[in-house]
């Protein structure tokens, strides 16, 4: 009696502990290797080529999108209220914003080249945040984050940061 | 300073009024030792008369392993564990299951914060201890919705037999977090009337970790002398326990405010910026970002005995209030900087009122029945310059019976059947500033009208059956328990009606208006024995939910700024099963041995993957020695890898650890000083814990700690004549 109720105990343990276990769940996110703009990069405001955005995707199944984000990213160190103030006094200025998604589906690797991200001249010069986020068909997500600094000249180095 | 206006207020009141009343008073004893002396007896008559397995932490075994903080120390039992947040903060988890799916009750009311929140700590006292029973598996019979995979029950302080005035001192540092604490009690007893204060402070500095990088988001942040910066902190707990008794009627009175307050680590909020990590040559400055809560709770309990009934009611009322500050920031240029506290990013003020009604029947002297009603209102209101949780209203009301029959000496039959019916209203929210975002970005109109809200107005109702039917058997040194059961939890405000993005998970959390209430049905089976020199007990358990709730990644873009994919609470089929081993063994004079571990398996039927914070397989060796009131112990904590992981979640390593303690009381008349001195993770691993909300910032956990905790109990009897 005993051992029947072990057996059945060790049964049904054996079935519950291996049910869930579908080794073809693909739970790797994609890979992003941003190789342009680079940390503290300096990007020129109002550049009619474009943002130079260089990249390679990888899956180990299936990619799927991309997005690229880049926002002011100033307020968190500084004076809220001297950044803002600034934005809202500075006449037909205002932060730089940018949102977007592209679909890189149906393959594992891509490499990724555009100028697409045009930057107006009437962006606030500072601090961005630019980030990367990449999905594969299953659903995982990877995320880069990179400082970028919007500037009106090109030679302009000069950042206390 | 309302609150200590009010709290000051009733003490004066209820002193006016008790001391009124024992003037009129006899001077009957209050004495129920059944409930109050934590004993081996009474663990063992617990054990025997609740058909779910209970983990019972006196007082005792609570100071060896004490670590500072409730939930830590709990986790030393088999099948808890605990869900740290960074800070030292940590929240209890059962079975794998946490937040809304399990009750912590202090003084037979649930603690009702803002426990949704995986990095929201546990608002209790861990100085305020006197025991507590943990019952493992579906506990909401009696404790109602999300009590569904048990609940931590902390009992009240222990009266004492003789009158007297009575006081404690104790203190606490460690080395980890520069981590100062002192806890200062005092008591009286005297005749029917019994009262006790309570206050303690805790102060501690930037957590201490054994690295000087952690990887955030692919960046390398470095960590100047291994600190956090900015995890400095303090608590401040204030706590009252009144009782007063004449013949069969008692009334209890705990009033208790908790206020915590932490810093946030600013290299794992937002954007990785190894600037804001510069050291800022102060380790126990709490600067922004951070986040406070206030917590204050006012029980009141009475009770009255007949031959064969006996009643009990509750009336209590809880306020929560939690705020998260962090210099303003927006990603919408129309939104102004807020004239009234600019830095203040959330706000949550959530009021709860509670009245519990119980009445115990004695039909004879083998057969008890049990029924009661537990009605409950919460009100929510929000604040600050970012939207993440709706304003909602939500009232239950609970009815349930259930009846515990001797059958022989050796078979307990214990079982009931519970009915709730609750309401959720979630208030209407639009967000002007992202719909001007929006349209600036140029949305699609209809785009922009189902972005622009915030949440949406949801009324719901809900109603559901809950049961336990569960059996003990003894014999001798055997005792066997089997449990079956069907538990539900209402949906919270935030699975219904959350829509933002939560500054500690980074990432945009949506929830769902059209969820249904979560049931799961329970099984267990435990089995322990016991002789003079072995005890040894274990249990399996097996859960199993038709609509598990859960945060669904989406793969689907967030429209918010700064977010990556959405997150959405949806329903899965999912079930948890495992179990727990515990050996104790006397096996040469003074030396003990004692082993214990837990595991637990999680399945997303949908996704065929584990679910968020699976805990790994633990095991625990302690080895010690214990004479009279001296105690060695050394331990070993072996964490298994945790490869089961849900989607978006780290693998996590295992490890080995050692701790070791001492413990002894130094006699000095008329009451022995208690020294308890501790090293926790002896050899300074650097290890992860999958259950810790940093995981995902590869933040490791701390390293080397030395604990010295030091208590001085006083007591001297009032009328040393008539007793002894």
């Amino acid at each position: 009696m005993k051992n029947n109720i072990f057996n059945l105990c060790f049964l049904s343990l054996t079935i519950v502990f291996t049910a869930c276990d579908n080794n073809n769940a693909d739970l790797n996110p994609p890979v992003i290797t941003l190789n342009d703009p680079a940390e503290g990069e300096i990007l020129t405001i109002g550049d009619e080529h474009g943002v130079h955005f260089d990249m390679d995707l990888e899956d180990d199944v299936m990619l799927s999108s991309y997005k690229i984000d880049i926002h002011w990213g100033e307020d968190h160190e500084h004076h809220h209220s001297s950044s803002l103030l600034r934005s809202l006094t500075e006449e037909g200025t205002e932060h730089f914003k940018f949102q977007e998604s592209w679909d890189v589906s149906q393959t594992r690797k891509i490499h990724v080249h555009h100028h697409q991200i045009m930057i107006p001249r009437n962006a606030i010069p500072g601090k961005y945040h630019f980030l990367v986020y990449c999905l594969d068909a299953a659903g995982n997500e990877s995320m880069l984050a990179r400082n970028v600094f919007l500037s009106n000249d090109e030679h302009e180095h000069e950042h206390e940061h | 300073m309302y609150r200590y206006t009010m709290l000051c207020i009733w003490m004066l009141f209820s002193h006016g009024w008790v001391s009124a009343q024992t003037q009129r008073a006899d001077s009957l004893k209050l004495i129920e030792l059944s409930e109050i002396v934590v004993s081996d007896s009474s663990i063992d008559s617990e054990q025997r008369r609740n058909t779910l397995p209970v983990e019972v932490m006196s007082a005792e075994s609570f100071r060896k392993s004490f670590s500072g903080n409730l939930p830590q120390t709990w986790a030393t039992l088999p099948g808890i564990q605990s869900m740290d947040i960074g800070s030292g903060f940590s929240k209890p988890v059962i079975r794998g299951m946490a937040l809304n799916r399990i009750s912590v009750v202090e003084n037979g009311i649930k603690q009702e914060g803002q426990q949704w929140g995986a990095d929201h700590a546990l608002e209790i006292d861990p100085f305020n201890y006197s025991s507590a029973n943990i019952q493992k598996g579906p506990a909401s019979l009696l404790y109602g919705s999300d009590a569904m995979a048990g609940v931590i029950k902390l009992n009240p302080p222990v009266i004492p037999y003789a009158d007297q005035f009575l006081g404690e001192v104790i203190w606490l540092r460690k080395s980890i977090n520069a981590s100062l604490a002192a806890s200062l009690m005092l008591g009286i007893k005297k005749k029917s009337l019994f009262s006790l204060f309570r206050h303690t402070e805790q102060h501690f500095g930037d957590y201490r970790v054994p690295t000087d990088a952690v990887v955030y988001l692919t960046q390398k942040m470095p960590l100047n002398n291994g600190r956090l910066k900015n995890t400095a902190g303090f608590e401040r707990n204030s706590y009252n326990y009144t009782a007063f008794g004449k013949g069969t009627y008692k009334i209890e009175s705990t009033i208790s405010n908790v206020y915590q307050k932490t810093g946030f680590f600013p290299g794992a909020h937002g954007v990785p910026d190894s600037a804001r990590l510069n050291d800022d040559g102060n380790k126990r400055n709490i600067d922004l970002p951070f986040s406070t809560v206030n917590h204050f709770k006012w029980i009141v309990s009475q009770q009255k005995y007949w031959e064969r009934l006996s009643i009990y009611f509750q009336l209590a009322y809880q306020n929560n209030h939690r705020e998260e500050w962090s210099t303003f920031h927006t990603h919408y240029d129309s939104q102004p900087v807020p004239e009234i506290d600019p830095d203040k990013e959330l706000m949550f003020h959530l009021n709860t009122y509670n009245a519990n009604l119980k009445l115990n029947y004695y039909a004879s002297s083998i057969w008890k029945h049990i029924a009661g009603v537990d009605v409950q209102y919460q009100h929510n209101r929000i604040g600050g310059y970012s939207f993440l949780l709706p304003e909602y209203q939500r009232a239950t009301i609970g009815g349930f019976y259930m009846s515990e029959y001797q059958v022989t000496p050796s078979l307990f039959v214990g079982g009931g059947l519970r009915y709730d019916s609750g309401s959720v209203d979630i208030e209407p929210s639009v967000d002007s500033y992202l719909e001007a975002y929006l349209q600036n970005q140029a949305y699609a109109p209809e785009e922009i009208e189902r972005n622009k809200v915030r949440s949406y107005e949801v009324s719901r109702n809900f109603g559901d059956v809950s049961f336990l039917l569960g059996v003990v058997w003894q014999a001798e040194k055997h005792l066997l328990k089997a449990n079956l059961g069907k538990s539900f939890r209402l949906p919270g405000a935030h699975e219904l009606g959350a829509n933002g993005i939560h500054h500690g998970a980074f990432r945009h959390e949506q929830g769902n208006p059209n969820l249904r209430s979560e049931k799961g049905l329970q099984a267990d089976i435990s089995y322990s024995y016991k002789n003079k020199n072995i005890s040894f007990e274990a249990s399996s358990f097996f859960n199993w939910f038709g609509n598990y709730i859960y945060l669904e990644p989406t793969g689907e873009w967030s429209i918010l700024p700064h977010a990556g994919q959405m997150y959405r609470y949806t329903e899965t089929e999912a079930f948890f099963a495992g179990g727990e081993l515990q050996l104790d063994w006397n096996f040469y004079g003074n030396y003990f041995y004692h082993a214990s571990g837990d595991y637990v398996y999680t399945c997303n039927r949908k996704e065929k993957t584990a679910l968020p914070f699976s805990p790994p397989l633990s095991w625990r060796n302690e080895l010690s020695w214990r004479f009279e009131s001296k105690a060695i112990t050394i331990e070993h904590h072996a964490i298994a890898n945790q490869n089961r992981i849900s989607r978006n979640e780290a693998k996590t390593p295992g490890v080995n650890l050692m701790n070791l303690s001492f413990s002894f009381d130094l006699k000095v008349n008329p009451n022995p000083v208690e020294f308890t001195l501790s090293i926790r993770n002896i050899f300074d691993t650097q290890y992860y814990n999958h259950l810790s909300f940093y995981r995902k910032i590869q933040m490791p956990e701390p390293g080397r700690n030395f604990l010295v905790l030091v208590k001085v109990p006083v007591s001297f009897n009032i009328t040393n004549k008539n007793k002894k």
